[in-house]
């Protein structure tokens, strides 16, 4: 009890309750002009749709917690999902198939992990690099088309645990986890501590390099697993499936009240905001909008959070800076008064 | 302009921040053409003074006056518009423009849209003639001397509608002639009728071109008055008000155990072959100007910076290489408590629970147990605050300090190293800090602490070593270390 109280007081209440609050008022919405829509089936549904994003997006919050960013993750996924049906349609096993995927994930992350820390070259553009060169990786490996995977990965697909599916277990199993290794582990108040400053983390005597790194393997792992479910899900090795991933994941965890500054973010947080944006693809699908729509929404969704929660922090006046707004329209209201009556001369 | 109403007019303004009384009733008056200084400890308000008076922050109380014209509205523009230039202390240059545009930052030439490069040029060469630089305004700042860079502010503040301007600590990264140079404008400034605060922990530039001087001493006004006829003494006396004395501390028999060894250590240009063997129970003193080193020093001990020479050993034959190495074994307190001691959007508990985080220890951690060890650890380091859960931001300097040490209390270092331990932060909390690193020697740790601050030095340590230009210079026993001996080290060649 107290710890559930715990976890959802002062700071996470702040994030969570919204979130939750747009869940239940889009469902409610959407029930309202259609019925059925808050039916298990449908919920189950929407849990399977994010389930992928989901495992995605938990792997980017600890990446994000410590200040860092990995675009790459999507195409990654994608890449993990042609891997894994070459292999099988090669012959080997589907432990082999799993083992090599999540081995390559690991390797992946470690040497993003090692190049930002070593070279200190900035993520972004790095794994912006990696976003491309892993969509030509997976094309190239598929032959540019799907990989067909029939009759393989069935337990990934379906399976039965406590009435659910693997999929769904595996994003519960993941964002439990990852909640319990960033809340009671040294290693995750690492995290937290190297995003908060990582030069204070450093001077304090933290192993700032060893906690990105293991942030970056942690977060390719996850996308290589969100890959394999991504593959059985659809049924191929799509070499164009993970593409967008990346940024819905990004957007997932901003959502859930984590900073690309570093220092905040949470395994719930980040799942609830998956939970939204399947919310909101559900409810677009079910009020049949037209699919050009969603990705307006989707931003929509994005814009209005982070606006939201810029307006909470000038009200906490955690940030000292002047208000760039006010500054902008003050400028305009003053007039250049370098008048030279006002000047001394020289004479004086 | 008329040169009757007075350039900068403060009056009864007071000032408080979430913990501390910056300003409390301080009444100032710069007129046209004076130089007046402001002079005052860490801490003692300048820097409040000197954003109230340039509009960046609205006192609580009390009314500034621009030109004989009240200022309600703080606003950085608006004083801006009336002829206030602040010079600040940390460089305010964009290294990747053009000397010209840097000149001329806020007020680029041109039309609404445009910016005329050739005007620019034409101004810019203009502004630097004036302050008496010589340089192609086309030539990019990054490509020139750091001290340059502190002209460049210089020319773009004196630009003809300037009637006030500040500066903070201007000298501070300027060689002697330079610093001549500065003067020189100064002086050329007080003819045209501008009006100079100028704030200076450097005494003899204070005799040498101010008029008039005020002395701050936490938050209170202690004196204003003429320079003329006053002694360096007497100015130093009322700064530092009740001056520290003495510090206890008992001489006891040393302990000839080792605790860290510095063997021909050297850094680049910043240290030269410095050597030391500290022992455990003891306090060393680095002591040295701005530049001479010391903050150097302290970074290399703990390593967080590399050395190109030499090497520190500690008790048991280890060498220090990285900060996450020596963490077990070595404590640190960096001089730049805001931006490299302290999580600033984190809790007091957070803070004081970082060190544990660093060493070694079960990878299981309980949020329970990390806030009783906190809640001990305010205790033991005497922060006051109420709650451990209190955003540190909001805690006095004093008391940050005091949040830095306490992070260390419980891990067991064998070494600590304090930079500038009580940089900008009240009388007692000093006192209090002092003790802290005395009790620390004597329960058996090796302190090494590096500051500027000559009567510190002298107070604390048990032996004191002089740097100048990243070497040793002298070393003297704490009991004989006086600030003139001090001096004396320093100076001599």
């Amino acid at each position: 009890m107290s710890v559930l109280r715990r976890m959802l007081s002062g700071e996470q209440l702040r994030v969570f309750l919204p979130l939750i609050a747009a869940v239940v008022g889009l469902a409610w919405y959407t029930e309202y002009h259609r019925d059925n829509f808050v039916a298990w089936t449908n919920l189950e549904n929407i849990l399977l749709q994010t389930s992928v994003l989901g495992i995605v997006a938990v792997g980017q919050t600890f990446l994000i917690a410590t200040g860092e960013l990995d675009l790459s993750v999507g195409t990654f996924a994608g890449f993990s999902a042609v891997l894994a049906a070459t292999q099988v349609v090669d012959g080997r096993s589907e432990f082999i198939s799993v083992v090599v995927v999540l081995i390559v994930g690991a390797v992946v992350g470690a040497v993003w992990g090692v190049v930002v820390t070593a070279l200190r070259v900035p993520s972004f553009i790095l794994t912006l690099g990696g976003l491309s060169v892993f969509q030509s990786l997976a094309l190239v490996r598929a032959k540019n088309s799907p990989v067909p995977v029939r009759g393989y990965f069935e337990w990934l697909r379906t399976g039965d645990v406590l009435g659910l599916r693997t999929p769904i277990i595996l994003l519960i199993a993941v964002t439990v986890a990852a909640s319990l290794v960033l809340r009671y582990t040294r290693f995750g108040r690492q995290v937290y501590a190297t995003g908060s400053s990582e030069e204070v983390a450093y001077l304090a005597g933290l192993p700032t390099a060893r906690v990105k790194i293991v942030a970056y393997v942690i977060s390719s792992v996850l996308a290589a697993i969100g890959g394999l479910v991504l593959m059985a899900r659809i049924g191929s090795g799509d070499p164009r499936s993970g593409g967008g991933l990346e940024l819905r994941a990004i957007a997932a965890v901003v959502l859930g009240g984590a900073s690309l500054a570093g220092g905040r973010g949470s395994a719930m947080g980040t799942v609830l905001g998956v939970f939204v944006l399947g919310v909101v693809q559900a409810a677009l699908t079910f009020l049949d909008v037209n699919d050009s729509w969603s990705d307006s929404v989707f931003g929509g969704v994005l814009i209005v959070a982070v606006l939201l929660t810029a307006i909470s922090d000038l009200q906490r006046g955690s940030n000292a800076r002047p208000n760039a707004l006010t500054a902008l329209f003050q400028r305009r209201r003053t007039p250049e008064t370098r008048s030279s009556s006002t000047a001394p001369t020289s004479e004086t | 302009m008329d040169n009757e109403s007075p350039a900068l007019e403060l009056r009864n303004i007071s000032k408080s921040f979430p913990g501390a009384r910056a300003l409390d009733d301080v009444s100032l008056t710069v007129a046209s053409g004076e130089v007046h200084a402001l002079v005052g400890e860490n801490g003692a308000g300048k820097s409040t003074l000197i954003k109230i008076a340039s509009g960046v922050i609205a006192p609580d109380s009390g009314t500034v006056s621009v030109g004989g014209e009240v200022v309600r509205q703080s606003n950085r523009r608006v004083f801006q518009d009336l002829g206030v230039r602040v010079i600040y202390q940390e460089r305010q240059i964009a290294p990747d423009l053009t000397v010209g545009e840097n000149v001329l930052l806020d007020r680029l030439p041109g039309g609404r849209l445009s910016v005329s490069w050739r005007r620019m040029m034409s101004d810019a060469s203009e502004r630097l003639g004036a302050v008496g630089l010589d340089l192609d305004p086309r030539s990019s700042v990054r490509s020139l001397p750091v001290a340059k860079w502190q002209l460049i502010e210089l020319a773009r503040a004196v630009d003809f509608g300037a009637r006030l301007i500040i500066m903070d600590e201007p000298t501070a990264s300027l060689s002697r002639s330079e610093v001549e140079q500065l003067f020189e404008v100064v002086a050329r400034l007080r003819e045209r009728g501008v009006a100079v605060l100028y704030i200076s922990h450097h005494l003899d530039e204070i005799f040498q071109i101010a008029e008039t001087v005020t002395v701050l001493r936490d938050g209170e006004q202690v004196f204003t008055g003429r320079v003329e006829g006053l002694t360096a003494d007497a100015l130093v006396e009322t700064m530092f008000g009740q001056v520290v004395h003495h510090v206890d501390r008992e001489r006891r028999e040393r302990d000839p155990r080792m605790a860290i060894e510095l063997d021909h250590v050297s850094a680049g240009t910043r240290l030269r072959d410095v050597s030391c063997r500290i022992d455990v129970g003891e306090v060393v003193g680095f002591t040295g100007g701005i530049g001479s080193g010391v903050s150097e020093l302290a970074s290399v001990i703990v390593g967080a910076s590399a050395t190109t020479g030499g090497s520190v050993r500690l008790a048991g034959g280890r060498t220090v290489s990285s900060r996450t190495r020596a963490a077990n074994s070595i404590a640190y307190l960096p001089a730049d408590r805001k931006r490299r001691a302290l999580l600033l959007d984190r809790s007091t508990a957070d803070n004081l629970n970082l060190a544990q985080l660093a060493v070694s220890g079960p990878p299981l951690v309980r949020p329970g147990r990390g806030r009783r060890i906190a809640h001990d650890l305010m205790m033991r380091a005497g922060v006051k605050s109420d709650s451990a859960e209190r955003g540190v931001r909001t805690l006095s300097g004093g008391n940050q300090q005091k949040v830095v040490i306490g992070r260390w209390l419980d891990v067991g270092c064998d070494v600590l190293v304090f930079d500038e331990p009580t940089a900008g932060i009240d009388i007692p909390s000093k006192l209090e800090i002092y003790r802290t690193l005395r009790r620390l020697a004597d329960e058996g740790a090796a302190v090494v602490v590096c500051s500027t601050d000559f009567q510190e030095i002298g107070l604390v340590s048990d032996r004191v070593l002089v740097l100048r230009d990243g070497r040793v210079v002298g070393e003297v026993d704490g009991a004989d270390a006086t600030e003139q001996r001090l001096i004396d080290l320093e100076m001599s060649t």
